[in-house]
């Protein structure tokens, strides 16, 4: 009897589990429960959040990454609903509150000033302008002004140098001739053309760091220069005659230093001299 | 009848064991895929690590415009703020190793790229002498912090 009224109950039980209104009822409830994670992945800003959080670090990891003599200003388009907080190594994306923003990091260069508590609304801004000088960092609602003048990494090394001050040097000036000696040697030479500081480097250490606070100051004396270029020299991609020569063939570390100026004048000489004897002063 | 019952039976089995978890992994993997793509979407580490690989090279080198190679020819090395991210390097110049986390470096590092995420780089400076620099950079699989 009991066998027989089970069978029945198991059949009953099957029929309604199996029944068209239960499938209906479950692939509903299936279908609800993947619409409302579509609505919850589409309605959230978590991923956008997160995406440029990261993406800033990023450019703001790639900014660090160029060249430390070269001036850079980028842009970078973030949507006006999102208000960022930059601190030491930690960029933070929020629409509220900073507490309850999405956060990633940077890495903060030793030789750069850091950035602390800087706060950009997104109301007051289309886009997000970095800015960076030398060693300093900067990031704002406005276009940030560049300057040409070079920034050079500390270096206190000192060296034994001396000027030479004599009325022949002057005279050969255009040729190319030695003006600095000691430790250190620096030849000159000063021909007419439109503006332009070239300065050849021997391949010793440091002698890039001597090279970039001697065109700091030449920039602050010749105001019609404002390009420049430091290059390391090999000799063996020299030919015999190259006036490059003079500064790869000598033991000591040499720079060579080519200006193109409107004119050549007595005062554009003077101030030439000025520059170099100002250098030696503080090397001493 | 008993033909029926067996019948039956057969189907809410296959409905209990096979219908059912086949319709609850269809609907976690519906659920959970998205997101985990999104979120795999939200870890450049290759980039990541190409950029520190790059601002190692910069701190160390100078770069000649003229040649396009980089220089030996300043005493600089690599050194960064400590952050909160789960990152560690270690650049090889030459004969010597700087590391950036060591703890996280020597411990990540063997267990690489099964456990944790490894990229590494290599690059040529001119100087006097030609010097190769490598630099090695781990990650967790997915982004992490220290804390």
């Amino acid at each position: 009897m009991n066998l027989i009224s089970s069978k029945k109950g198991d059949a009953e039980f099957a029929e309604m589990i199996t029944s068209p209104l239960i499938m209906i009822a479950l692939g509903v409830f299936v279908l609800v429960i993947v619409l409302v994670q579509v609505n919850k992945l589409g309605s959230s800003t978590d991923y956008q959040e997160n995406f440029y959080a990261r993406d800033l670090a990023l450019h703001l990891d790639s900014i660090y990454a160029v060249r430390k003599d070269v001036n850079l200003a980028t842009t970078y388009e973030l949507p006006t609903q999102f208000n960022t907080l930059f601190n030491s190594g930690e960029i933070k994306l929020y629409q509220d509150s900073p507490l309850t923003g999405k956060t990633f990091w940077y890495n903060q260069d030793y030789q750069y000033k850091p950035l602390n508590n800087l706060n950009i609304a997104g109301r007051t801004r289309e886009y997000l302008h970095f800015a960076r000088q030398g060693n300093k960092i900067s990031i704002s609602a406005d276009k940030p002004k560049l300057s040409n003048n070079p920034y050079c990494e500390p270096d206190n090394k000192k060296f034994n140098l001396e000027t030479i001050r004599s009325q022949t040097a002057f005279d050969n000036i255009e040729e190319g001739t030695e003006l600095v000696t000691g430790d250190l040697t620096v030849y000159v030479k000063l021909t007419q053309g439109e503006p332009e500081l070239t300065v050849y480097t021997s391949q010793h250490t440091n002698t890039i760091m001597i090279a970039c606070t001697i065109t700091q100051k030449l920039y602050g004396t010749l105001p019609k220069i404002t390009e420049h270029v430091i290059l390391p020299v090999n000799k063996k991609y020299l030919s015999a005659d190259d006036i490059r020569r003079s500064i790869t063939d000598s033991e000591e570390p040499a720079l060579l230093i080519i200006i193109k100026y409107p004119e050549i004048t007595n005062q554009v000489k003077s101030v030439i001299a000025a520059a170099l004897q100002a250098e030696v002063n503080e090397r001493a | 009848m008993h033909k029926k019952a067996s019948s039956q039976l057969t189907d809410v089995l296959l409905f209990i064991f096979i219908y059912i978890p086949m319709t609850i992994v269809i609907v976690a993997s519906l659920v959970t895929t998205p997101s985990k793509i999104l979120t795999q979407s939200l870890q450049p580490m290759q980039l990541d690590a190409t950029i520190m690989h790059e601002r190692i090279i910069q701190q160390i080198t100078y770069y000649s415009p003229l040649t396009g190679s980089h220089q030996r020819t300043i005493e600089g090395i690599p050194q960064f703020y400590p952050t909160n991210k789960r990152y560690a390097n270690r650049a090889s110049i030459g004969e010597q190793q700087y590391y950036f986390n060591k703890l996280f470096f020597d411990t990540a590092y063997p267990l690489a790229p099964v456990v944790y995420n490894k990229h590494s780089y290599y690059q040529h400076m001119n100087g006097e002498n030609e010097i190769l620099v490598e630099t090695i950079h781990v990650f967790p699989k997915n982004y992490d912090t220290f804390n």
